[in-house]
């Protein structure tokens, strides 16, 4: 029997062997029970890492991120009441709607002023018309009283007229950003409440 | 879902630890001028029709008014302004320098747009590879990495996501179009028709070209990144994106209401940093027009071989204004920086944990082998 071939056989196992090489440990295999039994370990060494579920790589990053996952959470509470929690995401939502609305309004109210200003809607009927043009009363009624006159009148009215028109869209636009600023917070306020009540209960 | 409050920390931490991002902000911030949050910039007037004191318009007296103007024009070019000692051919060189200015601007304009897009590329870039691999990246690599073709792909996402308003101004302008027609052509109960249903169409479009570009303003964010760290191209990106976006909505929204907020809070800050800023600005102003002086003056002397009276100033402030502008204003230019590399690392970051996401779902759960 010619000399034992165990350090071939791995490469005989993977099939890396060709030539000479190949038929000589082919020739040695068939004659000795010795080789046969090895290579037939290596079968079920083989066998058995198959049957082990390789673990996958994963980057740090994603590890913190599935321990953390993995971590005792409080259960979520299935909220009793969906619609106050739907009514409770809307809010935001709707203030956003709000604002765009009444944005709109105030675009479609300059192109409106700028158009009748041009002239454009001066053939129109009278009912396009809000109000009269004047709305300096306050000044007026200090104007009457003698405490202004002159180029001070006239910068008090113009003052008037800027704020009676500035202020309406401002006041909005500055109520609509506490509003939303206050959901923030309650928001901000809840998670915090969630996350410290996550920690006492770990 | 994602943790906002997470996201918002860790953008914090790189905005002030990579300093690098400062400089494509600062282009950003120049280019775009802050590129998000914007409000409406209307003059917050209200209609009010004048108590019937306005000239009624009718095609002739606009033909009227056009010819007189006309007349007034060429009497202004053949006689210039006497009393400023300015001869008329004075005035017509004075007009192709406005002219060349225009041209000027219009070259900067392209060359802020292509700054623009690249910096976006850049900071999207040196975020998510500074998430990668802790290394930050110089200017110069930054700029290296930023010119590429998805800076080009991000002007493309950027002008489908902007349609809507283009097509709104259209509408706008053929409403308008139709109304003074028949303002001035129909009778009184026809042109009433129209501007009644002009106000309501335009009313309604406004509104619904508003709440559509709010929803591809968040979603452009999600197209930009896959564009910008995956490589897709821009019908990819806008699939890819759209679909990523739907898939997290719950995440995507929390974000975006957060950035809203933060917006808010983000503006009412920049009102009282811009205030107490001013003194800086002073010195900032005298320091821009130290530098800018030189430049000014030669222009002048330049200016001044064909142009006379007070016109080679006006015109050499005309061309050194965007050099002067930037460097008096800069405090203000680097708030609109902070807030510009703040947005988009927070966007990046949002769009890399969502990414992450499928792959954080716990396994499922192995059942115990029978014995």
């Amino acid at each position: 029997m010619s000399k034992h071939v165990s350090e071939w056989l791995n490469a005989y196992y993977d099939g890396e062997l060709h030539g000479h090489r190949l038929q000589a440990v082919e020739e040695h295999l068939a004659e000795c029970e010795s080789c046969q039994a090895e290579l037939e370990s290596l079968h079920g060494l083989s066998d058995l890492l198959h049957e082990v579920r390789t673990p996958e790589l994963v980057s740090p990053e994603r590890f913190v991120s599935n321990v953390n996952l993995r971590l005792p959470h409080k259960q979520t509470v299935a909220s009793q009441n969906k619609v106050l929690e739907f009514g409770w995401w809307m809010i935001p939502v709707g203030l956003l709607a709000v604002w765009v609305f009444v944005n709109t309004a105030f675009i479609v109210s300059n192109i409106l002023t700028t158009a009748s200003s041009l002239g454009v809607l001066s053939g129109m009927s009278d009912w396009l018309a809000t109000g009269p043009a004047s709305n300096v009363y306050l000044s007026t009624t200090v104007g009457q009283m003698g405490v202004l006159d002159g180029n001070g009148l006239s910068l008090a009215e113009t003052l008037e007229t800027f704020t009676r028109m500035s202020l309406p869209q401002v006041s909005l636009q500055i109520s609509i950003a506490v509003l939303y600023l206050s959901w923030l917070a309650v928001w901000w306020a809840r998670r915090m409440r969630r996350e410290h009540g996550q920690l006492f209960e770990g | 879902m994602i943790d906002p409050v997470k996201i918002l920390k860790r953008a914090w931490y790189i905005l002030w630890s990579y300093r690098a991002l400062w400089v494509f902000g600062l282009i950003l911030a120049l280019a775009a001028g802050g590129s998000s949050g914007q409000g409406s910039n209307n003059s917050g007037s209200r209609y009010e029709q004048n108590s019937g004191d306005n000239v009624h318009v009718t095609p002739q007296s606009m033909q009227q008014a056009w010819h007189e103007f006309q007349r007034e024009w060429d009497k202004l070019f053949v006689q210039g302004i006497p009393e400023a000692s300015i001869s008329g051919p004075e005035l017509s060189t004075f007009l192709w320098v406005i002219g060349a200015f225009v041209l000027v601007m219009f070259i900067v304009g392209i060359v802020m747009a292509v700054a623009r897009y690249v910096s976006e590329t850049a900071v999207i870039r040196m975020v998510d590879e500074y998430e990668t691999t802790g290394e930050k990246m110089s200017v110069r690599l930054g700029f290296r990495i930023g010119w590429s073709s998805t800076a080009w792909r991000l002007f493309l996402i950027n002008l489908i996501v902007n349609l809507p308003i283009i097509t709104l101004l259209l509408v706008l302008l053929i409403a308008g179009v139709m109304v003074f027609f028949s303002v001035i052509n129909g009778s009184a109960n026809f042109a009433a028709f129209s501007v009644v249903s002009a106000i309501v169409l335009g009313f309604i479009t406004i509104f619904v070209v508003a709440v559509l570009s709010i929803l591809l303003r968040l979603l452009r964010n999600f197209f930009w990144r896959v564009a910008a760290l995956e490589g897709a191209g821009v019908r990819e990106s806008l699939q890819r994106g759209f679909a990523m976006a739907l898939e997290n909505w719950k995440s995507v929204g929390l974000m975006w209401l957060v950035m809203i907020g933060l917006g808010i809070v983000w503006t009412v800050a920049a009102i009282i940093l811009i205030v107490v800023s001013i003194p800086v600005v002073m010195v900032t102003m005298v320091l821009a027009a130290l530098v800018a002086a030189v430049p000014y003056l030669m222009l002048v002397g330049l200016f001044s071989t064909f142009l006379g009276s007070f016109l080679p100033w006006i015109a050499a402030g005309l061309f050194i204004a965007p050099l002067f502008f930037p460097l008096a204003f800069a405090p203000w230019v680097l708030l609109g920086s902070w807030q510009s590399v703040y947005t988009s690392s927070v966007w990046t970051l949002t769009y890399r944990e969502i990414k992450a996401l499928p792959a954080l779902t716990p396994p499922p759960q192995v059942e115990p082998a029978a014995s």
